[in-house]
């Protein structure tokens, strides 16, 4: 098989879309508009898609976004949908009949597609808790039976009127309806006879309208599968996609006839698909429609034909026009091209375009270069022209103006000899950035290489998808020095942000966190908090006295007070409470513990005369012993004359506690 | 003794113009961990991507090189069809 079916370029198309797009997912779960109306240029099959609004407004659009689901081509993060890289890979790179049978497979199980949903002359009107009629289990058991039945009836072409009655005939109840609604099999379900009139279905009458439509979805989906297809009648010129006229204002759904379709033959093999260069492409004689440059039929006809031979699947033309042929690992291939070159059509011949955008989009999602070049020259049936190659070469050159290159290894030497050694002896082969005097970089792909240095084994390896090492050292003081050996690239540079480097024996290697680097660095925006998780990621201890003067020096610590204020103390809580409840000091006092308040100095006067009028005297001037005995005072028991220290020299009287009878 | 670190992304600029010229549109100090020139920075590697789309958006055309190109090196098989 050297074709894939339009369903399967489709795919490719859809993955094509994601990649460039990247679409947000809406609330519906689906793609917006705004991120699937390209697809309208892209499709392969002829789709009208303008009026969608939603994803799900349009059968062909939606059944190929949950196939391509359900073969986890893409995924979802963050909201937004990617290429599966792996799995897409792997799967245009299987052989064609084995995507088929994925696909196959795939849509036998699929739950998320629903052959009711666009029958728009059938709706369900539940009353409360009543079971739904078309539950997606069900379907699913209605799609795989009528695709078994389909496979024995179909060896030969049939009408659709033939098999509406053959499955009418075999298996009346496709839909388990009568078996699982008993005497009223249709109950809630209603037909619309015209767009403004509906009356409820009635069983067996209205089959054709609710089985019958059921089987036209599915032969439906059949034919956008590429395993049926319409029977070529001679004065009947051939029709793409004949069968997928199944839209929801599709007449045929409601009163299926013959004669609104052609005769059905179920390929019994895939080998029907459509093709994407037909058999008689090159005799244009018998196609109207053929596209097919004169120059690219010439080259197809040239093209090695023996079976043994490996044909490459590309022309690839000076002008950047590159045409498809058919061959085994042709969706290997597109799916290659597709990461780099813009699809510009093609009727009964695939063709894309070398596009700057396509070109400069591929090399930005970190597709190489090399592998562009590679596939073009590995699969073009024509050796790549000098302007072709020259042009790719120059628009290289300009992407190569800014490189990110991901997930690479820095080498660090102890000096510039040893790097200059290092780079005589070992890195005339291997690609690498040199950084500076004593730093080189190796871009991801050529590490594998670096295993063949001597140097490998016996390095250091620092790996930075890890925990940072532990190397600082820092003191209470907020003095933090460096351990050479275990420090990470980025610990120098960072420190220098938040402390000054003091002058030490061994250069750049001592700091100190200061108030005045603090403020330095929070002007600069840097923030406190980075800081914090750094030195935790990387001290060896982190003292708690060192945090707390970092905490306290960057006002993470609210403002503190250290002051004189007159407190009062009680010899026990209910004093206390008396004193500040009933006596009035509550108004001048903050209490702080069950036997002590801080008093408003603010309101002496008022203080000392409340303290007055109890017989009290408050005397600032007498001197406190220190510290005051708190401990004893919390047991009043133990002390009664504790609190002759405090402000509060005298006490009222023990109130009399009332006798127990 | 010699270190290897791995793991790090590297942006890179064909000249200190160009680096200053991106500076001033999208100020290069947050990003960067370490510097080592001003056309060699290494940068957060959850940052790339939207290090790139912003260049893209300020007209420029980064090109990315990473560990495997997705279309080229599978690392895992598809999901299992049962």
């Amino acid at each position: 098989m050297l074709t894939p079916s339009p369903l399967q370029i489709d795919l490719l198309r859809w993955i094509h879309l994601i990649r460039q797009r990247h679409p947000k997912l809406l609330k519906s779960g689906f793609p917006g508009r705004r991120d699937f109306a390209p697809l309208q240029k892209l499709l392969y099959s002829s789709q009208h898609i303008e009026e969608a609004r939603l994803l799900d407004d349009h059968p062909y659009l939606i059944f190929i976004y949950e196939i391509a689901y359900q073969l986890d081509l893409f995924q979802e993060i963050d909201g937004h949908l990617y290429v599966h890289p792996t799995h897409a890979h792997t799967f245009f790179s299987s052989p064609l009949e084995a995507q088929q049978e994925h696909i196959l497979q795939a849509y036998l199980r699929l739950v998320l597609w629903n052959e009711m949903r666009f029958v728009e002359t059938v709706t369900v009107q539940l009353e409360d808790a009543a079971p739904h009629p078309f539950p997606a289990q069900v379907q699913i058991q209605a799609r795989r039976l009528l695709f078994e039945k389909l496979l024995g009836w179909l060896e030969f072409p049939l009408a659709l009127d033939d098999i509406l009655r053959l499955v009418r005939e075999e298996e009346p109840d496709l839909l388990q309806l009568s078996a699982r609604f008993a005497s009223q099999p249709y109950a809630s379900i209603w037909i619309a006879d015209s767009p403004n009139k509906q009356r409820p279905a009635l069983h067996p009458r209205d089959w054709p309208s609710i089985e019958g439509a059921f089987v036209q979805q599915m032969l439906s989906a059949l034919a956008w599968l590429g395993l049926l297809k319409p029977r070529r009648f001679e004065h009947e010129p051939f029709r793409r996609q004949s069968l997928s006229t199944s839209s929801p204002s599709s007449p045929s759904l409601s009163s299926p006839s013959s004669s609104s379709l052609p005769a059905l033959l179920l390929a019994n093999s895939i080998h029907m698909a459509h093709p994407i260069i037909s058999e008689h492409s090159a005799d244009t004689t018998n196609s109207t429609h053929s596209t097919i440059p004169a120059q690219a039929a010439h080259s197809a006809q040239a093209a090695p034909s023996g079976a043994s031979l490996y044909a490459p699947t590309l022309l690839v033309q000076p002008n950047l026009e590159i045409i498809v042929f058919p061959s085994p690992s042709v969706t290997r291939v597109l799916y290659q091209l597709e990461h780099f070159c813009q699809p510009t059509g093609g009727e009964q011949v695939l063709q894309y375009r070398l596009e700057k955008k396509a070109f400069f989009q591929a090399l930005r999602n970190g597709y190489p270069y090399s592998h562009i070049l590679r596939l073009l020259e590995e699969e073009s049936r024509i050796p790549l022209h000098s302007t072709l190659r020259q042009q790719l070469d120059s628009w290289y050159q300009q992407s190569s103006q800014i490189v990110i290159s991901r997930q690479g290894v820095v080498i660090e030497t102890s000096d510039a000899d040893e790097m200059n050694a290092l780079l005589e002896e070992e890195f005339t082969e291997i690609p690498h950035y040199i950084l500076d005097a004593r730093h080189l970089f190796v871009p991801a792909h050529a590490l594998p290489l670096l295993k063949q240095l001597s140097a490998y084994h016996q390095a250091q390896h620092h790996h930075y998808d890890q925990p940072p090492s532990r190397s600082l050292h820092i003191d209470k003081e907020l003095h933090i020095r460096l351990d050479p050996q275990q420090a990470d690239l980025f610990v120098e540079t960072f420190l220098q942000k938040y402390a000054i480097v003091l002058p030490d024996q061994r250069k750049n290697l001592l700091f100190h966190i200061t108030q005045d680097s603090l403020q330095q660095a929070q002007q600069q925006g840097f923030s406190t908090q980075e800081l914090l998780q750094f030195l935790e990621q990387r001290a060896q201890i982190f003292p708690s006295t060192a945090r707390l003067r970092l905490e306290a020096l960057t006002q993470q610590i609210g403002p503190v007070y250290a002051g004189q204020v007159p407190v009062l103390f009680a010899q026990d809580e209910r004093t206390m409470d008396r004193l500040l409840y009933e006596g009035g000091l509550g108004a001048y006092a903050l209490r702080i513990g069950p036997q002590a308040a801080l008093l408003d100095p603010n309101h002496q006067d008022k203080i000392n005369q409340i303290l007055d009028n109890l017989g009290l005297t408050f005397d600032p001037q007498v001197p406190i012993a220190w510290p005051p005995r708190l401990s004893s005072l919390l047991l009043p028991a133990q002390n009664t004359a504790a609190t002759a220290a405090t402000a509060a020299t005298k006490t009222p009287p023990k109130p009399k506690q009332p006798r127990s009878p | 003794m010699i270190r290897f670190h791995w793991n790090l992304t590297l942006l890179q600029f064909a000249s200190p113009k160009l680096a200053e010229e991106i500076d001033a549109q999208c100020p290069l100090v947050p990003l960067s961990q370490r510097t080592f020139h001003p056309t060699s920075h290494l940068i957060d590697d959850q940052q790339a991507e939207s290090l790139a789309q912003t260049l893209v958006e300020r007209g420029y055309s980064p090109r990315v090189e990473s560990a495997s190109p997705s279309a080229s090196t599978p690392r895992t098989s598809p999901k299992p069809q049962t």
